[in-house]
């Protein structure tokens, strides 16, 4: 199966705790999937901070690593997007 | 009020009356005020016992998680084994642990460990309270969270310049506590799709040959009516995964026992020809199929999961659905019986085929081998014994496949097992959390001397708050499981498996306090097993043959396939794994 690059955005609840806790559980989740990880991005948004992922794999193990993400108790929302080719191979052949 | 008093008064309120544990500095502050409460602190002699003990007892109570206190750093990390066992076998128990003050956090303290940090993938949540007005918070997210979806383990951390401060009490609602606290955690389940359960619901009338697989879920939902009544219906078996032999009624006409690497022939016979398998409740483990593509092929999969993350993991499904099994099998069967008018009568033909199979294969297997008592044999006496509703704990190791072979479970909830870490040294520790969730029922540990050494300081436990309960030893002398491995799989090395200068199990247990037997024949095992029916605290020494394989197996990797089941040793011969 093709190996294609996603971006999953997902929000953390940060009010407790500042959301650091939440984000090193994510971390832990992404560790363990078939995936492999590019980069990360954290934004601060007051109550929650907004994660940007990119990862590159099976459709369904991106799907798989979702479904966990979504199981991190601070975890608010998660989404799947597809990059365009272009930017994908790009990102693979960095 | 003080921090200590908020966290016991917190505990009191959502029922959380028994802990087990034990203190250090980082908890003393705690312990000062648990006088002042209902709250019943068990000492354990290990913090892991402490926490499978926990484990137990949610496993029993189901709606009651178990709590473990420890202190910082060592003590924590005790609870490390115990936290990764609930967590792979979905229990519900809540850590509470001391930890160093706020100010040194993060300057190798003495006794700093970061606990939260090593448990974080091996617990379902963990809050390290980091302001002492949130203690009332974190408890009742911590129970809310372990017993609701998939039950597992939660850990609070909490630092021990906390106990003393002054603070006001203040109770969240519901409401509040899910809003502010919790956001991102739904308690409900979701409700499974009615499109879903029409589509598995055409396929399983379709079936000629459909086979139930029930897992632990099925407990943890009270699932088990439900699954009967839909076997009812569609006269067809139903096997279990390890885990959820404590959720079948193994007396059920329709039941086959449980399928796996050590399952029973007639089970991994069903189970493995069926042209439907509706999977309730379970995650597919490897030990219960053996390999995922060769399984998966012929048949179709309708998969019913209160966690999504688990349908598709390992076995693509052709329909999944995701829900309370309860609740989805409820629907499952109303569609079948009604929209679909279905109901069959006579048992679907597998049955007999796999009956005739196990049959043959048990011939095989109770062949007279080896010397002395008869694993078999005694089990059979045990479960004579043993009252219906007893509990039965077991360690890991050749004895808990005895165990699961032939110690048949008659009420649910009754068998508690280290299925997915696979624990030596569950099975004391647990025994004991079992009679502290249900004082009135017989509790027996079925263990093996490795396992058994590994957490038998706790008999100390046993005799301090007379939480009887009886242990029987498979004496072998050996780590026999892997005796077994060496002896079939890896050239008949023995490497680190003979368990020389073991105690005196009769002495170890006198020197605690607790009555010791030694029992030579059937007739005196059975005398032994009837004290521990009649509620005795006592230790049973049996001295087995190490070399009683403990078979069927199937060679690890291999489908579970009935050419692939191993009856005699030396058809293991050749076997690579
Ligand atoms: C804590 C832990 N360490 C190691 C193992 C690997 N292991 C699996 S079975 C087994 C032997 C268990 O021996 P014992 O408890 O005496 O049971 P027996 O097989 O002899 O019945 C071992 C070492 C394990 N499951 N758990």
């Amino acid at each position: 199966m093709e190996q294609e690059t996603y971006v999953i955005k997902f929000s953390i609840y940060a009010a407790v705790d500042g959301g650091l806790d939440g984000l090193a559980r994510a971390i832990h989740v992404v560790r363990k999937a078939p995936v492999q990880f590019h980069d990360m991005a954290v934004i601060d948004s007051g109550k929650t901070k907004e994660i940007t992922l990119r990862v590159s794999g099976k459709k369904k193990d991106i799907d798989w690593l979702a479904k966990k993400l979504e199981k991190v108790v601070e975890v608010l929302e998660v989404k799947v997007q597809a990059m365009p080719t272009e930017v994908s191979l790009m990102i693979l052949h960095q | 009020m003080h921090v200590a008093d908020v966290l016991l008064e917190s505990m009191e309120r959502e029922g959380l009356l028994t802990v087990f544990g034990i203190p250090g500095s980082a908890n003393l502050g705690l312990y000062e005020k648990i006088p002042d409460h209902k709250v019943n602190v068990i000492l354990m002699r290990h913090e892991q016992g402490a926490a499978h003990a926990a484990d137990a007892f949610g496993r029993v109570k189901r709606n009651v998680p178990g709590v473990a206190f420890a202190t910082s750093g060592p003590g924590a990390t005790n609870l490390v084994t115990g936290l990764a066992n609930a967590y792979m076998d979905s229990a519900p128990m809540i850590a509470i642990t001391g930890q160093v003050p706020m100010a040194v956090m993060g300057r190798d303290a003495f006794q700093e460990t970061d606990v939260v940090g090593v448990t974080m993938p091996i617990t379902k949540h963990s809050f390290l309270v980091r302001d002492p007005e949130h203690i009332t918070w974190a408890i009742r997210a911590a129970k809310v969270i372990s017993i609701t979806n998939r039950p597992g383990p939660v850990l609070v951390d909490i630092p021990r310049d906390f106990w003393k401060v002054d603070v006001d009490f203040y109770w969240p609602s519901d409401e509040e506590l899910l809003r502010e606290w919790i956001p991102g955690y739904d308690p409900n389940p979701p409700k499974p799709s009615p499109d879903l359960i029409m589509k598995a619901a055409k396929i399983v009338v379709q079936a000629e040959n459909p086979v139930i697989l029930a897992g632990g879920g099925v407990w943890w939902s009270g699932a088990t009516p439900e699954v009967l009544k839909l076997a009812e219906v569609l006269m067809a078996p139903i096997v279990t995964t390890l885990m959820g032999k404590n959720a079948i009624p193994a007396d059920h006409p329709l039941y086959l026992g449980h399928a796996g690497m050590h399952g029973r022939p007639e089970a991994n016979y069903a189970l493995y020809n069926a042209d439907v398998v509706i999977a309730i409740g379970t995650r597919f483990s490897d030990r219960t199929v053996g390999n995922f593509e060769e399984f998966k092929k012929g048949k179709k999969i309708i998969h019913i999961d209160i966690d999504k993350s688990e349908v598709g993991k390992n076995i693509e499904p052709d329909v999944g659905i995701v829900g309370d099994a309860r609740e989805a099998v409820k629907m499952l069967r109303e569609y079948i019986v009604d929209a679909l008018n279905f109901k069959r009568d006579m048992e679907i033909p597998l049955i007999k085929k796999a009956k005739e199979f196990g049959e043959q294969a048990w011939e095989v297997l109770l062949r007279e081998r080896g010397r002395g008592m008869k694993p078999w044999k005694v089990l059979k006496i045990v479960r004579e014994e043993m009252p219906r509703d007893s509990i039965v704990t077991t360690g890991v190791g050749g004895h808990q496949m005895w165990a699961a072979l032939h110690y048949p479970v008659y009420k649910p909830g009754t068998y508690l097992t280290s299925g997915g870490l696979g624990t030596m040294g569950y099975g004391f520790p647990a025994a004991i959390g079992a009679k502290a969730a249900a004082p009135d029922k017989p509790v027996l540990d079925i263990d093996g001397d490795g396992s058994f050494l590994m957490t038998s300081q706790n008999l100390a436990t046993v005799k301090q708050y007379n939480l009887n309960v009886g242990v029987l030893i498979f004496d072998n002398g050996s780590l026999q499981l892997i005796r077994q491995w060496q002896d079939l799989f890896f050239g008949h090395r023995r490497v680190g498996e003979n368990l020389a200068y073991l105690p005196d199990f009769v002495k170890l247990a006198n020197s605690f306090g607790i009555e010791g037997v030694r029992p030579e024949s059937y007739d005196e095992m059975r005398k032994a097993i009837r004290r521990v029916a009649q509620g005795e605290a006592l230790v049973i020494d049996y001295i087995v043959d190490p070399d009683i394989m403990v078979l069927p197996m199937i060679a690890p990797g291999k489908v579970i396939a009935p050419e692939n089941i191993i009856l005699t040793p030396e058809q293991a011969a050749g076997i690579v794994v």
